[in-house]
């Protein structure tokens, strides 16, 4: 329990930590055109990479087929702009269907 | 720019109202999400009531989900290096924002804490600065989603084969998948750094735990460095011309 609630307050300190150096150091100083490019890359390296992860899984455990038609429900949906919300129940009720019948 | 409301064809006035519009959407995701953490960390032999003042403290499915599997599978030093490893990504996401924030360095500290991946990637504005109202407004309707969806998860603790029957484990990687797709459409020219990081995400989580896999496939920003020098080499050959 106790080291439980040491890991909670490490990482809430260290997120808080994460979060507050750019903002309370950098203020208005400009990024150099290099390091912008890198940030506005980060969100679609990052989102790629967490879905990659998730559904594979750590050391490929987690892998579970029935997941990526609901994965193509929701990009498709996407595509085709309707919202968020529509996006992942529409994905989860494919993935629910598809398990129910196999 | 992006969001849960918007459409393609017309950009949406940023500003709270915006921002609460789009963190509505997000929150739903996040909220599901939340219940599978609750249930899951619970199964994980937490108690109820430090989940949820995790969720309260953290506010980052990623890192949670990891610190839960980091201490069932191994000691607290490695819990907290992969938790870290994953939200090292907020450092240069909440740099970005510096320039938006306002007051001084506490304010603009803790004005930083509203920075969480649906929400930063929803207040980036066209010219790639950050809309800091929608920053803020999204994030204060994900959280109390997060931490309630929190709660439910860990006092109700539906089985790990009820969520799975029912496809809640679809629901971070189909919030991922949509917010990507928001990403790159807003960028085409970052789908090669995607599929580069998704490459690499892959093969790493082979052999690596996830939060290493992760960062690796972080490195495929650099391709954008490449993007980034080939116009300038152009503009050079243009300065020398006649």
């Amino acid at each position: 329990m106790m080291i439980m609630i040491v890991a909670v307050v490490a990482l809430a300190v260290i997120n808080f930590g994460y979060k507050a150096a750019g903002p309370a150091v950098l203020a208005d100083r400009e990024f150099s055109p290099w390091a912008q490019s890198l940030v506005e890359a980060l969100p679609a390296a990052l989102l790629a990479g967490l879905l990659v992860v998730d559904l594979l899984g750590q050391y490929w455990q987690a892998f579970d087929w029935t997941v990526l038609p609901g994965l193509g429900v929701a990009v498709g949906l996407r595509v085709a702009r309707r919202s968020h919300l529509t996006c992942i129940v529409a994905a989860v009720a494919c993935t629910a269907l598809l398990r129910a019948v196999l | 720019m992006y969001g849960a409301e918007m459409t393609t064809t017309s950009l949406p006035a940023g500003g709270w109202r915006a921002g609460f519009r789009v963190g509505a959407g997000l929150a739903a995701g996040s909220f599901l999400l939340a219940v599978s953490f609750g249930a899951f960390a619970v199964t994980h032999g937490w108690p109820a009531a430090l989940t949820i003042a995790m969720s309260l403290l953290v506010f980052s499915g990623s890192a949670q989900f990891a610190l839960v599997t980091g201490l069932a599978g191994g000691g607290l030093v490695t819990a907290l290096a992969s938790a870290s490893l994953i939200n090292l990504r907020f450092v240069p996401m909440a740099a970005a924002t510096a320039r938006q924030l306002r007051g001084g360095r506490w304010r603009r500290a803790v004005e930083g804490q509203a920075v969480v991946d649906g929400s930063w990637v929803a207040a980036q504005r066209p010219d790639g600065s950050i809309d800091r109202a929608v920053l803020i407004a999204a994030t204060l309707v994900q959280w109390p989603a997060w931490v309630a969806g929190t709660a439910i998860g860990a006092l109700a603790v539906p089985s790990t084969s009820v969520i799975h029957t029912a496809g809640f484990d679809l629901v971070f990687p189909g919030f991922f998948a949509v917010l990507l797709i928001d990403a790159l459409a807003a960028r085409p020219r970052l789908v090669p750094v995607a599929l580069t990081a998704a490459a690499v995400a892959g093969v790493a989580s082979r052999f690596l735990p996830g939060g290493a896999a992760l960062l690796l496939a972080a490195s495929a920003v650099l391709l954008t460095l490449v993007a980034h020098r080939e116009p300038r080499a152009g503009q050079a050959r243009t300065d020398q011309s006649p």
